[in-house]
C-alpha cells in the first residue's frame, strides 16, 4: 500500500512536470493571435470605423504637443536673436495652432476626453527653456523640440498605417505634414546635435 | 538486472527533461529567425563627407530602390489591365513617384557608394506573380491595391523613424521625400476602395504587449470640449500651415541635382 501510494506520487508529479514543460510549447501556437487580442481589448466602435487605444494615444499626443510647443514658440520669439530660430518659432505656432484645431474637433466627434496643461515632462522642457542663459537658449530650445517631434514622427507613422478609424487616419496624415515641417525648420536653425538625437541621449 | 533498468528509465528521464526545456527556446517559436534578420541590418557605419553611414541609412537607400523596382511594373500592369479609374489613377501615382524616387535613390547611392539591387526581391516578386495570377479584374483590383498598400504601410513608420535618426544629409532629404511619396501613394492606394483595412491592423500588430493610451470613452458620457491651445501673447507670424488634402501631398521637389548646394557638397572636389 505504502508503495503503490508513493508510485502514485510520483506518477502526479511527473505528469505535472511533463505538463509545466509543455505548456509554454503549446501557447506558442496562441501567440500570434496575442498582440490581435490586447488591441482588440481597448478597442470601441464609432462610425467611423474602430478607435484603438493606439488611435487615442495619438490624439492626446497631438493635443498636448500644442500645449507645451505653443508656450515655448512664444518665448523663443521674445528671447531669441537668431532669425533662424524666430523662423522656426513661427512655423511651430501656425502648425500647432492649426493642428490643435483638427485635433479638438477629431477628439469631440469620439469623444475623447483631453488634457488642458501639458504633461510634467513638457513642463520640465519648458523649465529648461526659460532656465537657460541667453547664449545657451537657441541651442537648448531647438535640441528639446527637435527630439519631442523626432520621437513622435515614427508613432504617427505606425498609427498611420494602421488605424482602422477615417477621423484618425486624417489626423495622422495631417500630422505628419505638420510635424516633417517643424523637424525640418528646427534642423534649419543650425542648432542641432545629431549625434544627441541618434544616441537617444536628448 | 534491476538497478540499470534504473539507470536507464533515469538517464532517459533527464533526456527528456533537458530536450523539453530546450525545445521551445530553439525550434518551437515561429520564424525567430526570419524577425530576427529583419530587426537589424547589419554591418558597420562608415564615415562620408555628407556624416555617418549606418547600417539603417542604408538599408533605407535599398529600400527605397527596391519599391522602386517591383512597383513600377506593379503600376504599368495596373495601366494595362484595370478599367477601375482610381485604381488608374493610382497606378500613376506610383509610376511618377517611384520614378522620382529611384532617381533620388540612384544618385545618392552613387555618392556614398551604396551598392544597389538591380531585381525586386523573392518577396516583392511573389507579390507580382500574385498580381498576375488574378482572374477577374475586380479580383486583380483588390489584390493589386491590398498588396501595393500593405507595403508601403511597412515602409512608412521606418522611413520615419531613420528620418528621425540619421546623421548622413544625404540620407535625412532621401527619408523626407520619401516619407511624402510613400503618404501620397497610402492615401491614393486607400482612395481606390479596395482596401481592407482590418487586415492591415491586424498584419501590423506585434509583440503581446497592451497597447498603451487612454481608456475608451465612457459610453453616454459627453466629454466637455476643450479650449483651443492659442498663443497667450500676439505674436506676428506668417508662415502657413501644411496639413494638404488627401491625395493632394505634394511631390514637386527640386531636383536631386539641386539638392547638393544644400546638402554640404564641398566647394572644392
Amino acid at each position: 500500500m505504502r508503495r503503490i501510494n508513493g508510485s502514485v506520487i510520483a506518477s502526479l508529479a511527473l505528469v505535472v512536470t511533463v505538463g509545466a514543460l509543455a505548456f509554454p510549447v503549446w501557447s506558442y501556437a496562441d501567440r500570434s493571435g496575442t498582440a490581435q487580442a490586447n488591441m482588440a481589448a481597448g478597442t470601441v466602435s464609432t462610425q467611423w470605423g474602430p478607435l484603438t487605444a493606439a488611435d487615442r494615444d495619438l490624439i492626446i499626443r497631438v493635443r498636448l504637443a500644442g500645449l507645451w510647443e505653443l508656450p515655448a514658440a512664444e518665448q523663443a520669439m521674445q528671447r531669441s536673436k537668431s532669425a533662424k530660430v524666430k523662423e522656426a518659432a513661427d512655423h511651430l505656432i501656425v502648425g500647432h495652432k492649426d493642428l490643435d484645431q483638427r485635433v479638438r474637433a477629431v477628439a469631440e466627434q469620439l469623444n475623447v476626453e483631453l488634457p488642458n496643461q501639458p504633461n510634467a515632462q513638457q513642463q520640465g522642457f519648458l523649465q529648461q527653456m526659460s532656465n537657460a542663459t541667453d547664449d545657451q537658449y537657441d541651442r537648448v530650445w531647438a535640441n528639446l523640440l527637435r527630439s519631442a517631434h523626432g520621437k513622435i514622427f515614427p508613432a504617427i507613422g505606425t498609427v498611420r498605417n494602421m488605424t482602422e478609424n477615417t477621423l484618425v487616419r486624417q489626423l495622422a496624415s495631417d500630422t505628419n505634414q505638420t510635424v516633417l515641417d517643424h523637424i525640418t525648420m528646427l534642423e534649419k536653425t543650425g542648432q542641432v546635435d545629431f549625434d544627441a538625437i541618434a544616441n537617444g541621449t536628448i | 538486472m534491476r538497478r540499470s533498468k534504473g539507470s536507464v528509465l533515469v538517464a532517459v528521464a533527464i533526456v527528456g527533461t533537458v530536450s523539453a526545456v530546450a525545445y521551445p527556446v530553439f525550434y518551437s517559436y515561429p520564424n525567430r529567425n526570419a524577425a530576427a534578420a529583419a530587426a537589424v541590418p547589419t554591418g558597420d557605419t562608415v564615415t562620408t563627407q555628407w556624416g555617418p553611414l549606418t547600417p539603417m541609412d542604408r538599408d533605407l537607400i535599398i529600400r527605397v530602390r527596391l519599391a522602386g523596382l517591383w512597383e513600377l511594373p506593379a503600376g504599368q500592369q495596373a495601366l494595362e489591365r484595370s478599367g477601375s479609374k482610381s485604381v488608374r489613377e493610382a497606378a500613376d501615382h506610383l509610376i511618377k513617384g517611384h520614378t522620382d524616387l529611384d532617381k533620388r535613390s540612384r544618385i545618392i547611392a552613387a555618392k556614398l557608394g551604396v551598392e544597389l539591387p538591380n531585381q525586386p526581391n523573392a518577396q516583392q516578386q511573389g507579390w507580382l506573380d500574385e498580381m498576375t495570377a488574378a482572374k477577374t479584374e475586380a479580383e486583380y483590383n483588390k489584390t493589386w491595391a491590398n498588396l501595393l498598400r500593405a507595403a508601403h504601410g511597412k515602409i512608412f513608420p521606418a522611413i520615419a523613424a531613420v528620418r528621425n535618426n540619421t546623421r548622413n544629409t544625404l540620407v535625412r532629404q532621401l527619408a523626407s521625400d520619401a516619407n511624402q511619396t510613400v503618404l501620397d501613394h497610402i492615401t491614393i492606394l486607400e482612395g481606390t476602395g479596395e482596401i481592407d483595412f482590418a487586415q492591415i491592423a491586424d498584419g501590423s500588430v506585434s509583440g503581446t504587449a497592451s497597447p498603451t493610451g487612454p481608456p475608451p470613452p465612457v459610453p453616454g458620457q459627453i466629454v466637455q470640449p476643450a479650449p483651443a491651445a492659442e498663443p497667450s501673447t500676439n505674436p506676428d507670424v506668417r508662415s502657413k500651415p501644411s496639413p494638404t488634402t488627401p491625395g493632394l501631398v505634394p511631390t514637386g521637389r527640386p531636383d536631386p541635382e539641386e539638392l547638393n548646394k544644400d546638402q554640404g557638397e564641398p566647394a572644392i572636389q
